[in-house]
């Protein structure tokens, strides 16, 4: 995928969904970004974040340990087999790291898998932003589309935005999970109000020119149809599912289908199992 | 269904029955006929999708308790909730299911030893059904934090040659027994909390009987079912090294060595 092509309406959380094999049992992944990471430097722990309870609305957890580069080639070698297309997040604790995992993931056999990477830039301020994108940027190959991933809550997110662009990123994720300390967030429906603050704060800055406005993707507390529509209406151009997938894998087909304009027109037959349209839920 | 949407074991089923079973109600639902329902085994679970909109972030898991494929009748399944869980008949809820890898049954009919604890015993009265039917002379070994956890003790004795009740740390070295006095037992099958069918494993292992254990407590918190949050995974170590394995995923029932050493 190259910078500035249309970007997907629908994505899936790296962090959520740390093994596409589950998802693949429910539905063909052709129009979607298989998610591999986030890719870590060193050894990587268990694939899945440890989670340590769940309330109205949400579940709290640890961020995800993330993959090594070994198993990140393993996956992404098995998304080149079936011709799927990978969205590579990766994460660093130094500027550098993550852009040597991405150079290391694109340029190898499975490289051409690869139709995006992610940096996960939550936390940092505008010059770590612009530091690490520049250098993923130098890393990977010239067109490939980099997304940088911002918390919707961090204290000069049209800043870092801004920083992101003038590094080299193609799109902004918005995430929405809430930080509940070091290395801990929560997650869910419940955070949707906090994804559509963010993709509110960075629409109304590009209306101001205050940032050179590029697709925001809006991560968080998305889990159906009408939540996705919502955080599209806030001027967000995509959705990226994370944990709402974990409570029913096929509102991803759902949302896909939802906002496909295909779909919409009537030229595709849409689906009788879709979560916001059963009527005959009693539940 | 879209022509590339959502497809797999999606199906709406309707609460036809329910009938209570000490600390669970046994609920019968009515599903829509299909290839996978007749190859259904006992160790399969079905996952009730979560509705986020109304808060609820996790799905639900049921172990099913049996199925019964009728060109006639229609398909039944059947499913154990707890006890008040509020599934009236005529409830219509979406279904992801059956999913997972079952408990398969000997091709010779070897006696078994079938050992289980709590609210994971719901589908060993369909295992031990399926055994006696093959022919298999079957030893039930159980145990439970509650006494009115015991699933449906009472059609166990009917089916099996012996039905033993003792407590979870003993539940060892009761099998152990059993194998002892039972020499010509083949397999052993285990469902229960990881440390018991560990357990249970280590002692079938000991006196050097095939084993079959469920790896997934659907007792435990947090769970999604189908392969995606990871909160079920095992630390698999072997003479090839370490790996993860999911059991919702790969499993539930896998090899007992497979859980020997598992440390979670």
């Amino acid at each position: 995928m190259r910078r500035g092509d249309r970007l997907p309406g629908v994505w899936i959380a790296p962090g959520a969904v740390d093994d596409p094999r589950g998802l693949l049992r429910f539905g063909p992944l052709g129009r979607v970004a298989v998610p591999v990471g986030p890719v870590v430097g060193g050894r990587g722990g268990r694939g899945a974040a440890a989670v340590h309870g769940t309330g109205p609305g949400g579940v709290e957890h640890d961020e995800a340990p993330g993959l090594d580069l070994v198993e990140a080639v393993d996956r992404l070698r098995w998304c080149a087999t079936r011709d799927l297309r990978a969205l590579v997040a990766v994460r660093g604790t130094t500027p550098g790291e993550p852009a040597t995992l991405a150079g290391r993931l694109c340029r190898g056999l499975e490289g051409d898998s690869v139709a995006a990477v992610e940096v996960d830039l939550r936390g940092a301020d505008d010059q770590h932003c612009l530091r690490v994108l520049a250098r993923v940027r130098e890393e990977t190959p010239r067109d490939l589309l980099l997304l940088a991933r911002l918390s919707a809550l961090q204290p000069d997110l049209v800043g870092c935005a801004r920083a992101a662009v003038a590094g080299g990123a193609g799109a902004v994720v918005v995430c929405g999970a809430v930080p509940l300390g070091p290395g801990r967030w929560w997650s869910g429906p419940s955070t949707a109000a906090v994804c559509r603050s963010g993709v509110r704060a960075l629409a109304q800055a590009a209306v101001e020119q205050r940032w050179p406005a590029v697709p925001v993707v809006a991560a968080g507390g998305v889990h159906d149809v009408p939540s996705a529509r919502a955080v599209l209406r806030e001027g967000a151009q995509a959705v990226q599912l994370g944990s709402a997938l974990w409570a029913d894998p096929t509102v991803l087909w759902a949302v896909l289908d939802g906002l496909d304009p295909a779909a919409v027109a009537g030229t595709r037959t849409p689906g009788p199992t879709h979560p916001d349209t059963h009527p005959e839920e009693s539940r | 269904m879209t022509g590339d949407g959502p497809a797999g074991p999606v199906r709406t089923g309707v609460v036809t029955l329910a009938r209570p079973a000490g600390a669970f109600d046994v609920l019968s639902l009515a599903v829509p006929a299909g290839p996978d329902w007749a190859t259904a085994r006992p160790g399969q679970f079905l996952v009730v999708p979560g509705n986020p909109g109304r808060g609820d972030a996790l799905p639900g898991l049921h172990w099913l308790a049996d199925v019964s494929v009728d060109p006639v009748h229609g398909t039944a399944v059947e499913v154990a909730v707890r006890a008040g869980g509020g599934w009236d008949v005529g409830h219509r809820l979406r279904l992801i299911g059956p999913l997972g890898r079952g408990f398969g049954v000997p091709t010779d009919p070897v006696p078994a030893l079938v050992v289980g604890h709590g609210g994971s015993t719901v589908p060993l009265r369909w295992l031990v059904a399926r055994l006696r039917a093959r022919g298999c002379p079957v030893h039930v070994v159980l145990s439970a934090d509650d006494p009115d956890e015991h699933f449906e003790v009472a059609s166990l004795r009917r089916l099996a040659a012996s039905v033993r009740l003792t407590a979870e740390p003993d539940l060892g070295r009761v099998a152990t027994q059993v194998l002892e006095q039972e020499p010509r037992t083949g397999v052993v099958y285990a469902a229960g909390p990881r440390a018991t069918v560990a357990q249970v494993a280590r002692a079938a292992v000991a006196a050097g009987r095939p084993v079959r254990v469920s790896a997934l407590d659907l007792a435990e918190p947090v769970l999604c079912g189908t392969g995606l949050c990871g909160q079920c995974d095992l630390d698999v170590s072997n003479s090839a090294g370490g790996r993860s394995l999911r059991p919702c995923l790969e499993g539930p029932v896998v090899p007992g060595e497979q859980v020997l050493d598992a440390p979670r």
